[in-house]
């Protein structure tokens, strides 16, 4: 059988039951699109939008119910939602860019599996350090501002680094089986899709 | 064949499009310009949706999702390629780059209603089982595959389908040939 055969049926067929009317799509315009990515930009302004609300409320309390001794705590909060925002910026930009749905087909693929990638990369390292850091802050707030118990012996101080230690190596593989169960398979697809124009 | 083209320009920031009623919609195009042009074309969207979906209410997303990215990009069309080229990126790069709709093609839904010319034929039976087979066979091939066999169809130059894939003529002329030897093959087991 011909492919070249079929060119004239291919023309004249109309999709049967399927001719969307001007009113239907003027409806279809006014929907929100629907693909993983957008969908991810608007979770991204939800979350972003929930950081800056949230610490900055708790930074405001902290400061005026405690302002002789949560000073600093009030400015860790702040520094802290800053790096959140900096974070869901990054991250944003690297979804703006990821898409170029006007571009030829191998180079949005191309583009979407490169920055993905760089995506990944990010939340990884973002989702590992973070363990570590509220740890460290903890561990700074605990010794320097609660009353002296436990004692602040060397003993202390190795109980204190080991749980660290444990603590970033969990977050570390933890943060690696999520990302590869997020987007794992999703790369893998893309991956796949390129291949194809690549195939002998 | 697509019925809009975009033939000259007043401008490279105002393109201007003729429309098959020979009318000349300059850029930036109203959002009334937009649904006609999406109206006028709407056959080769349906056709795109029909080989990468399985179910009428995928078919449907896909439509518009493909109907939102175009209007989405339509305000920065500035008419460097042609307006069906533009098109047909965009409808097939939502298409192909859908992985949710792609793990759930189970079965094949190709939706068309038979031709008039072929519905007076005498053999029509005989090349409406020919065009099923047909259909079966592209849904096997993958997606790209599937792409190249929609704008072969639709009689693009191989010069525009590399302009819309990016894969170069020769490439593209290779393998247009394996795709035909693999439906060729695909048809013969059925």
């Amino acid at each position: 059988m011909e492919l070249d055969n079929f060119k004239d049926t291919w023309k004249e067929m109309v999709p049967g039951e399927m001719k969307t009317s001007k009113e239907e799509l003027l409806v279809m315009l006014q929907q929100k699109s629907q693909r993983p990515i957008a969908r991810m930009k608007r979770n991204i302004y939800w979350e972003a939008g929930a950081v800056i609300v949230l610490y900055s409320l708790a930074a405001l309390m902290n400061y005026f119910l405690n302002p002789m001794f949560f000073a600093e705590m009030s400015i860790m909060l702040l520094v802290i939602g800053v790096l959140g925002l900096y974070y869901y910026y990054r991250k944003l930009k690297l979804l703006k860019e990821m898409e170029c749905v006007q571009c030829e087909v191998k180079s949005n693929l191309n583009r979407q599996v490169t920055l993905l990638e760089k995506y990944i990369r990010f939340y990884f390292f973002a989702g590992t350090v973070l363990a570590p850091l509220v740890y460290l802050v903890s561990g700074y707030l605990i010794i320097n501002k609660l009353p002296v118990y436990p004692p602040r012996d060397a003993s202390f101080y190795i109980l204190f680094a080991v749980f660290g230690i444990i603590l970033t190596g969990l977050s570390y593989y933890l943060n690696k089986w999520y990302v590869a169960k997020l987007y794992g398979q999703h790369v893998a697809q893309l991956r796949n899709l390129l291949s194809q124009f690549d195939e002998e | 064949m697509l019925k809009a083209e975009c033939v000259m320009f007043l401008d490279m920031r105002r393109p201007i499009i003729k429309t098959n009623n020979n009318q000349n919609l300059a850029i930036p195009l109203s959002q009334n310009d937009f649904l006609n042009l999406v109206e006028e074309n709407q056959g080769i969207m349906h056709k795109i949706c029909s080989l990468y979906t399985s179910t009428p209410e995928d078919h449907q997303d896909m439509y518009q999702e493909i109907v939102i990215q175009l209007w989405r990009s339509f305000s920065s069309f500035r008419g460097e390629s042609k307006f069906s080229t533009w098109m047909y990126r965009i409808a097939l790069n939502t298409a192909i780059s859908d992985l949710r709709r792609q793990g759930r093609r189970v079965k094949v839904v190709f939706p068309e209603k038979p031709p008039e010319q072929l519905m007076a034929d005498t053999s029509y039976a005989e090349k409406e089982e020919q065009w099923k087979q047909l259909s079966v066979a592209i849904q096997q091939l993958g997606e790209i595959e599937k792409a190249i066999v929609v704008l072969y169809l639709e009689d693009r130059s191989y010069e525009e389908m590399e302009e819309i894939l990016g894969i170069n003529t020769n490439n593209l002329r290779v393998k247009m040939n394996r795709i035909k030897e693999k439906l060729r093959k695909l048809t013969k087991e059925e």
